[in-house]
């Protein structure tokens, strides 16, 4: 089992089943949560940035008319792969280019890494932004303090469930809850910070 | 619900340990706190950097676009239903109106007494302005005109054109099996005739 893997799929399904019933918000969070792994997997068939981005959004407009289909037989994110590589895919039959042939199998989406192929389209701007980004994680993450970065870790890294956590630590499970979010709050902050700066630097480039 | 309650509920919806009502409870706020929306965003930014050193791009452009779309998609459905359903009643509210009318009239032909003083052409008061159906008069054997108040009934409006409701109809249908066949064709793989022609197209080139 990879790790953060199951967890995943329970929040999926959590969103999943309010989206079946008609809640766009909760669609709107499994968007935001899939977006850019779905852009990297479109931005092998379509290099063309604005252009994938547009068939992304298809995809997942696709994907929402298409929920009611969707029986959890498999994990969502692979449902979601599967409806974005056929929309490229027509995309390009449609546009007379030939789609690219994948050499991994789709059932392996949800555990392939496909940040190594966005990088091919990336900027070198845009690779910086992403390392200091990772820098601001890693000072974050240790930063915190010793309690909550070794529940935030457990829970990230490990993907162990709040319970698996608690059993860690020896602390109920309220506790764990309140140190992973405390945790993620303190990175976030740094997080925060760093991508304001990196927006207030774009904009004193335009 | 404050803002750091919702960022709790949100931490534990991250990590799929929220319960339905909770989640229920939760998604009602994201529209009275977009901000949530961006928190969610760099959250799963920094889930991606610790489990593989590369962290997302935080940006909403797609997200915003998808959500934009599917709200302009759902008004307008609810109009296409509403369309539909005025269209399924429409033969009962015609009904309706001519029972109406039926009634009315009913209520304001001369009760059988007047129609007897009438006849004997006694001075019973009568309504000029009452709608008449075209009845036999005893006194001068003749045929009233049927009116509409001060109106003759040769005004009475034209009947609608329906033909082209009917096309209207046809092109709404078109419209919709279009839109269902697209949006089943993204469910499967590209017809395999066009792949096999351009397959067709590259061993040409290679010869």
């Amino acid at each position: 089992m990879v790790a953060g893997v199951a967890t995943d799929e329970e929040s999926d399904r959590a969103l999943v089943q309010r989206a079946q019933a008609g809640d766009l918000r909760a669609f709107d969070l499994l968007v935001i949560k899939y977006q850019n792994r779905l852009l990297s997997v479109i931005s092998k068939f379509i290099k063309d940035s604005d252009e994938a981005q547009d068939v992304a959004q298809e995809a997942f407009i696709k994907a929402f008319k298409a929920l009611d289909s969707f029986r959890g037989e498999s994990a969502f994110y692979t449902w979601l792969y599967r409806i974005a590589t056929n929309t490229a895919k027509n995309h390009l039959v449609a546009r007379s280019r030939r789609a690219p042939s994948l050499d991994w199998d789709i059932d392996d989406a949800v555990l392939y890494d496909e940040s190594d192929r966005l990088h091919e389209v990336d900027t070198p701007e845009a690779n910086l932004a992403r390392e200091e980004l990772k820098l601001a994680i890693d000072a974050a993450v240790n930063d915190l303090p010793d309690e909550l970065r070794t529940a935030f870790y457990l829970r990230e890294f490990d993907g162990l469930s709040y319970e698996d956590i608690a059993a860690i630590m020896d602390c109920p499970i309220g506790t764990v809850r309140s140190r992973i979010f405390r945790g993620r709050e303190t990175i976030d902050l740094n997080v925060a910070a760093q991508l304001s700066g990196e927006s207030a630097l774009q904009r004193d480039k335009e | 619900m404050t803002r750091e309650e919702a960022k709790q509920l949100l931490s534990q919806l991250a990590d799929g340990e929220l319960d339905e009502l909770s989640t229920r409870r939760l998604l009602a706020q994201i529209d009275g706190q977009p901000e949530l929306r961006e928190v969610w965003a760099r959250w799963h930014a920094v889930r991606q950097g610790a489990r593989d050193g590369r962290p997302q791009r935080v940006d909403l452009t797609i997200a915003d676009g998808v959500r934009a779309a599917l709200e302009q998609g759902g008004s307008r459905a609810s109009q296409r239903s509403l369309q539909v359903m005025l269209a399924r009643f429409r033969p009962f509210a015609v009904a309706a109106t001519v029972a109406c009318l039926g009634v009315l009239i009913g209520q304001q032909w001369p009760a059988p007494e007047e129609s007897l003083a009438l006849a004997a052409g006694s001075a019973v008061p009568t309504v000029r302005s009452m709608p008449v159906m075209p009845i036999a008069s005893s006194t001068t054997n003749q045929l009233l005109p049927a009116s509409y108040g001060d109106r003759s009934s040769a005004t009475l409006p034209k009947p609608v054109a329906v033909e082209g409701l009917y096309h209207e109809l046809a092109r709404q249908r078109l419209e919709a099996y279009s839109a269902t066949h697209a949006a089943r064709g993204a469910l499967h793989t590209p017809a395999t005739f066009m792949t096999g022609a351009l397959a067709a197209d590259d061993n040409r080139g290679e010869r």
